[in-house]
């Protein structure tokens, strides 16, 4: 391991408070890789926050102007306890001059904060967050129109401050909304959503502990469906699937995300259609006052 | 006309608005920003608090770990603060490693500490030369427009305030740790230190709580850490000098900031909730 010289480094040999309380937690995750489904879910199909499976946490706090007033464009979403805030700038100059295109560019880094998880993250980029870059700057290429700006670079910087399940989905609903307020011509707005797969049971919009993960669930029926849906347009700018599921499901999953997109659009709209609003009427009062 | 005046000539601009006492943002010289504090709003941090002075935003979020204290020191605990300006803050950070302000930060921060102005590292002791607490103090910049040490030492104080961790005792015949996951305990005797920069300009005019682009234009730059009505700290890099006069005035000014932000962070500490204030 490099030693990162610039930052402060703790001991190495720390550890979390939580592990006192893991030792006698083997056998809750025997049976919590069985019983799964129970667990998530009541008897009266109701989850743990109290939705029905198909039912999605409320956007809330979406914030566009003036979180980062440095930034052409920001914004800040809470979709329950997730929260993250994307800041844009330019179109600028590439830094790199072996990146040269005659299209646009983007860039694009998401990054998790060091206390956005149950385990505390290091400072880089670790891997986890270099593929969530990648993926967000693939699905935002098809929205953008990279065109209108050649030879020149947008940067989206994604933070996420809490983490508590679907952050690619909400990063890629915040990102459109930030590009959107820096006037960054764009196709259609990104919305995201993810799936969560049990066996005869989809979760909507899953929290931390209702998402799929690698180490637990191996099992056939049990996935994780992440997507970015262009409503306006009807297409698909982002499909990530991780996990085993049938191919009919697979049909099923998507009809509940766009579903869930499309009812989710107009309300961006609105967030989107006051900022407009305020700036106007900054203007005008502007030109008054010259 | 105006636009064109402040991008040729910013500095002429600027001092126009001195020589008639104000600023270009309708503060007087020696005003500080609004401030609003919000602790606890991050669930995954063991304490947390955000933290606006105008435009600068910090999130800070403390997650705490078990470790054996260091030989040469068996009866501390550690805090490690880091100060972070990810390219999201501010045009002028580039991703990639730390920049200059914030390993200055981050220095800055970790000299609060280590002389205990913060708080007592010995209060951080589990056991003598087992266990100690080891609090990875994470300061996040969202938005970079100038006074970033005011911003992260409230949020820092604001945060540790806000810590509650599960109460965890050393059993000595077992030689083991147990933790006790229904009490909550924070830690007492966290000092409330508040630091207050202000820039100056060559002739002799100081100014509060600068914004970035202020910074940018000043000739100097002096970071004053008051707890009460005492010095604990003093920081000025360089830049032009300063007389006797100015630096009495200038502490004048820290102590009413420094009333004001310990009402700010024992109002939004207290379980009532936040309250901001102007």
């Amino acid at each position: 391991m490099p030693v990162d010289s610039r930052r402060l480094q703790g001991p190495e040999n720390s550890f979390s408070y939580k592990l006192l309380e893991k030792k006698n937690d083997n056998e809750e995750e025997a049976a919590l890789s069985a019983d799964l489904q129970k667990i998530l879910i009541g008897t009266n199909k109701v989850r743990k926050d109290k939705r029905i499976p198909s039912d999605a946490r409320p956007l809330c706090n979406v914030t566009i102007t003036g979180i980062v007033s440095q930034a052409k464009g920001s914004a800040y979403i809470e979709q329950g306890n997730t929260k993250l805030v994307c800041g844009v700038y330019g179109p600028r100059e590439v830094q790199k001059k072996s990146d040269f295109s005659l299209n646009g560019q983007l860039f694009c880094e998401f990054k998790f904060a060091p206390f956005s998880c149950q385990k505390r993250r290091g400072h880089q980029q670790d891997n986890e967050e270099l593929v969530l870059s990648g993926l967000l700057r693939e699905a935002l290429e098809a929205a953008v129109c990279l065109h209108q700006f050649p030879k020149a670079q947008v940067e989206v910087n994604v933070m996420v401050i809490e983490n508590d399940g679907s952050p690619l989905a909400a990063a890629l609903t915040c990102a459109s909304l930030a590009l959107a307020s820096a006037s960054i011509p764009m196709y259609d707005l990104v919305i995201g959503t993810s799936v969560r797969q049990l066996p005869k049971l989809l979760l909507l919009d899953p929290t931390k502990d209702e998402e799929w993960e690698p180490e637990l669930n191996h099992d056939e029926d049990n996935s994780n469906l992440t997507i970015g849906f262009m409503p306006s347009t009807h297409q698909i700018a982002a499909y990530v699937h991780e996990g085993v599921s049938k191919t009919e499901d697979l049909e099923q999953m998507l009809k509940l995300a766009t579903e869930y997109c499309l009812k989710v659009q107009p309300v961006v709209q609105l967030c989107l259609k006051e900022v407009v609003e305020k700036t106007l009427s900054n203007e005008s009062e502007n030109k008054v006052d010259e | 006309m105006a636009t064109d005046h402040k991008t040729l000539q910013p500095l002429e601009f600027y001092k126009t608005f001195l020589d008639r006492k104000t600023r270009p943002d309708g503060r007087s010289l020696l005003e500080f920003r609004r401030m609003t504090l919000n602790a606890g709003s991050i669930g995954t941090a063991d304490g947390s608090a955000i933290v606006k002075c105008g435009n600068t935003a910090i999130i800070c979020g403390i997650k705490a770990e078990l470790v054996a204290p260091e030989r040469d020191e068996p009866q501390k605990g550690l805090i490690i603060p880091n100060v972070t300006l990810p390219s999201l803050c501010s045009s002028h950070i580039k991703s990639g490693p730390p920049g200059e302000t914030a390993q200055a930060a981050t220095q800055f921060i970790a000299e609060l500490v280590n002389n205990n102005i913060i708080m007592d590292l010995e209060t951080l002791c589990i056991k003598n030369s087992k266990w100690s607490w080891v609090l990875y103090c994470d300061l996040l910049c969202i938005n970079l427009d100038g006074s970033l040490l005011d911003a992260c030492v409230m949020a820092l104080v604001a945060a540790l305030k806000n810590l509650s961790l599960p109460v965890v005792s050393y059993d000595e015949e077992m030689d083991k740790l147990i933790s006790n996951i229904e009490d909550k305990m924070g830690f007492h005797g966290i000092k409330q230190p508040v630091t207050s920069t202000f820039s100056l300009f060559e002739n002799g005019i100081l100014i509060s709580d600068p914004t970035f682009e202020e910074e940018q234009l000043a000739a100097g730059v002096i970071s004053i850490t008051m707890e009460g009505t005492s010095v604990t700290h003093l920081y000025k890099p360089g830049g032009c000098t300063l007389n006797e006069k100015q630096v009495k005035k200038l502490m004048q000014q820290s102590e009413l900031k420094t009333k004001e932000v310990v009402k700010l962070i024992e109002e939004a500490c207290s379980p009532m909730g936040v309250e901001p204030i102007d």
